[in-house]
């Protein structure tokens, strides 16, 4: 029987097609060489003819949501410090000297003096001047410039408290801030210790310390922040007064600026508070009871200490957590991203450890199918997750998961077994996980059930 | 002897080998460019496989060539429509198929209206902000902007192909009768960074006002790189030169006065204007609890044009579609926002003129489908009632 493509067209008696496979070489080899002899014509036809070109017609119109501002220098359109470009070298950037900032929503360009031993980083969003503080990573500073009165002086100073794990101030709290001259305007002075939960509340750091200025006006507001440890903010203070006080915008100003020439720091006292800055500790104690300077000047520590012992003598805690530790384990050395490292069994060779990470960490299933390609185990899914094991732990429902090791694992030999407990808090999430040889994990199930459900926060 | 060859032709062109070749070759490029698309990405593979007539695919050090995705479908509309069309056998019984063959011929068609005359971008906005005009996601221009009173510009733009193959020290020179001098564009990078030149900076490069370009290596994501040029303008009365380089992330034009006007030049994503304007009024993104991912996220904007003003809200499936524009919630940002931060909007903006034209083939082929389908089945059954004793 023919197909429908075989019928004849029209009155043209074409032979029909007897076999489409054994045409197929012919229709191959016609393709390729069409195919061929088209690609050796494009490039001629796509070659411009001449390097002149003739543009289009213009156009006139007027740019909505567009700024365009005449006259830009080319360190600013480049989006690079005046430094890199008036210095002759990149390398200035590190060793302190005198920097410049514009933007393209139209505020006047800033300058400043970077203090000596302080990195500058590229600007970034939000950030109009950048900084790691004494070169040290963990502790930053910058300048934030934000359009309009970015939110009121109360929100702003609050969200920094929130930052350090504090409880809001009042608008009466707010209002007795010490304030500063600063960029021509009165800037809020504040000094903060606490637990700091970073922008997201992703991150745990325990003992560290917010200076900042915050220049909230009508139309446009500033904050320069310096975050980091306690102890590393504590030496910068007078290179931050430095720094602020060396903000101007530009005139009459010479870019051969040395730390020498630099502008006097604000006078602030070797503490970071101004003379006459209110016990802030003493408001914060009359409103919160925790996160003050006052904890905050024994650290967190001493706030985990005061829970451990209210907890009972045979509870051992950190900054963050408390536990009972089960019988038989032994402590090891702590270790990073680990809150607690325990070794059990003979020979100690089991190993469990607990960790807590801000925010979710991820998801109980991405984490326990994260453990699941280190052990070379199949991946669970939500479904799987329901007939888990629950523990009460940290105040809330955990799981237990076990896995075994399978093909493809990435785990050292010996983890031929993991326990897993886990849970997810409202802004972290726990996780204790017990590996090794597989009969000696098993044998410390009921010890890591126990163990995890001793595990509390410390708030 | 003519009418025989044009006869061998139409054969050749009608026959379901043919039909069998060219799917076979469209699966084969399918399969090269899903792989090559691991080392040179997407928008990359879409050109060379894809958008080409013809391809040299390279299998270690050899190169094979092949008929290239776009020369496969041309044929391949020849071949459906002279096999499926015009030589089919007319009757009842090829109805159905016939309109089959429609429908493909449709989605072939909308394959090239989408090659050769849409347009897809995004403009991206903060609450408050408001803009008439869409960028490219991979292509760029330059802008030759004129400073007029009241906020106007006058704007001459040259698009990418004027300039993106000097790469080396031949300029491309773009001259208008319109402009009282003349703009040079050599040394285009695709993906660069401007440095400033110091004493330790070592380059073969031109240093111009204390820069320099730095060329980087492409990018899989290709809406990542950022282009780079150098550029000169001479006065055509004073012969006056002045050079600059212009950067794909410079944020405002480079600025130069010739006779007494200011000038403006720069190089930006390329750029559509909308005959409307959309003002972003209210971004709106929801997470899953506890967690940081969104589970939905929605722009509430306000449309003027003519003189009018018109509420709309655009969120993940809810496109707003006017004037042969459609506008999707495309994502938002910045990633890194902290709580309370503002975020900005990204609406994708598709000019398409054949964006529904899937649905209508779709629904074609699925009443030929219906119709062959139905016909047989109905031809099965009756044979089978007359088998029935």
């Amino acid at each position: 029987m023919k197909t429908a493509h075989e019928a004849p067209l029209g009155r043209v008696p074409l032979a029909l097609t007897p076999s489409p496979l054994r045409r197929a070489p012919r229709f191959v080899a016609a393709s390729l060489l069409a195919a061929l002899a088209l690609g050796a014509a494009l490039p001629g036809c796509d070659e411009a003819s001449s390097d002149t070109r003739q543009l289009q017609a213009s156009r006139v119109y007027e740019p909505i949501g567009r700024r365009i501002r005449w006259g830009t220098p080319a360190a600013e359109r480049h989006g690079i410090s005046a430094r890199d470009f008036a210095g002759g070298s990149m390398g200035g950037a590190a060793a302190g000297g005198a920097g410049s900032m514009g933007d393209d929503a139209g505020v006047a360009g800033l300058h400043w003096s970077t203090p000596t031993g302080w990195k500058e980083r590229p600007a970034a969003m939000f950030r109009d001047a950048n900084f790691f503080v004494a070169g040290d990573e963990r502790a930053e500073c910058y300048l934030t410039t934000l359009g309009g009165d970015a939110g009121g002086l109360e929100a702003n100073i609050n969200r920094w408290r929130t930052q350090l794990s504090l409880p809001p101030l009042g608008a009466a709290e707010i209002a007795a801030l010490p304030r500063l001259p600063w960029l021509g305007g009165s800037a809020a002075s504040v000094d903060f210790s606490g637990h700091w939960q970073g922008m997201s509340g992703d991150q745990a750091e325990p003992d560290y310390r917010l200076v900042g200025l915050a220049l909230v006006q009508p139309d446009s507001s500033r904050f320069l922040k310096m975050v980091g440890p306690a102890d590393v903010i504590g030496r910068e203070l007078a290179a931050f007064a430095g720094l602020a006080a060396s903000f101007h915008d530009g005139s009459g100003h010479e870019h051969a600026a040395t730390p020498a020439s630099a502008p006097q720091p604000m006078p602030m006292p070797p503490q970071g508070l101004p003379p006459d800055h209110p016990p802030i500790g003493a408001v914060q104690q009359a409103g919160a009871p925790t996160g003050t300077p006052g904890a905050a000047a024994g650290g967190a520590a001493a706030g985990g200490a005061t829970a451990a012992a209210a907890a009972g003598a045979d509870v051992q805690g950190n900054a963050s957590l408390t536990w009972r530790t089960p019988a038989g384990w032994t402590r090891g050395p702590d270790k990073s991203m680990r809150e607690v490292t325990y070794f059990a069994g003979a020979g100690n060779a089991v190993e469990c450890y607990v960790t807590l990470l801000g925010g979710s960490g991820g998801g109980l299933l991405a984490n326990i199918n994260r453990w699941c390609g280190q052990l070379g185990a199949p991946a669970l899914t939500e479904a799987d997750l329901v007939p888990l094991q629950r523990v009460s732990m940290a105040g809330t429902e955990g799981v237990i998961v076990r896995l075994e090791r399978g093909p493809g694992a990435t785990a050292p030999a010996g983890q031929d077994l993991l326990l897993g407990a886990l849970c997810m808090l409202p802004d972290r999430a726990l996780f204790v996980k017990l590996t090794g040889p597989a009969d000696a994990v098993q044998a410390q199930r009921d010890a890591l059930v126990q163990f995890a459900q001793s595990l509390q926060v410390v708030r | 002897m003519a009418m025989r060859l044009i006869h061998r032709v139409i054969d050749v062109l009608s026959s379901i080998g043919l039909s069998c070749t060219l799917l076979i070759f469209l699966a084969l490029l399918t399969w090269l460019g899903t792989l090559e698309q691991v080392n040179t990405g997407l928008f990359e593979v879409q050109k060379k496989y894809f958008e080409s007539l013809y391809v040299i695919h390279h299998v270690g050090p050899v190169g094979i060539p092949l008929p290239g995705a776009m020369l496969v479908m041309a044929v391949l509309f020849v071949n459906l429509i002279l096999g499926g069309i015009v030589r089919i056998r007319k009757g009842a019984a090829t109805a159905g198929i016939m309109v089959t063959h429609v429908g493909i011929l449709l989605l072939l068609a909308a394959g090239y209206v989408k090659a050769y005359h849409a347009v897809d971008g995004h403009t991206t906005l903060y609450e408050g902000q408001a803009s008439n005009t869409f960028d490219s996601y991979n292509r760029w221009e330059v802008a030759i902007i004129e400073k007029l009173d009241g906020g106007r510009v006058r704007e001459t733009v040259a698009p990418q192909e004027d300039f993106e193959r000097h790469e080396d020290l031949a300029p491309a020179q773009l001259v208008s009768d319109e402009l009282p001098f003349t703009v040079e564009l050599w040394y285009y990078a695709p993906n660069a960074r401007v440095l400033p030149k110091g004493p330790m900076a070592k380059t073969n490069m031109p240093v111009i006002e204390g820069f320099f370009i730095d060329p980087l290596p492409i990018e899989m994501q290709h809406e990542q790189n950022v282009a780079a040029v150098c550029v000169a303008v001479t006065d055509k009365a004073g012969g006056k030169r002045q050079e600059s380089i212009l950067y794909g992330l410079s944020r405002q034009p480079w600025s130069f006065e010739v006779g007494d006007k200011t000038w403006g030049l720069e190089l930006r994503r390329e750029q559509y204007e909308m005959p409307f304007t959309v003002a972003l009024d209210d971004f709106t993104k929801e997470d899953y609890p506890r967690l940081n991912m969104p589970k939905a996220f929605s722009s509430d904007v306000t449309v003027l044009a003519d003189g009018s003003k018109r509420p709309v809200k655009i969120s993940m499936n809810e496109p707003l579609r006017k004037d042969g524009l459609v506008l999707y919630q495309a994502s938002w940002g910045p990633s890194n926002a902290r709580p309370g931060d503002p975020l900005f909007s990204t609406l994708a903006v598709v000019r398409n003129p054949a964006d529904q034209y899937p649905l209508y083939a779709c629904i074609v082929i699925a009443v030929g489908l219906v119709l062959h389908f139905s016909r047989k089945l109905g031809k099965h059954i009756r044979s089978q009632a007359q088998k029935t004793p």
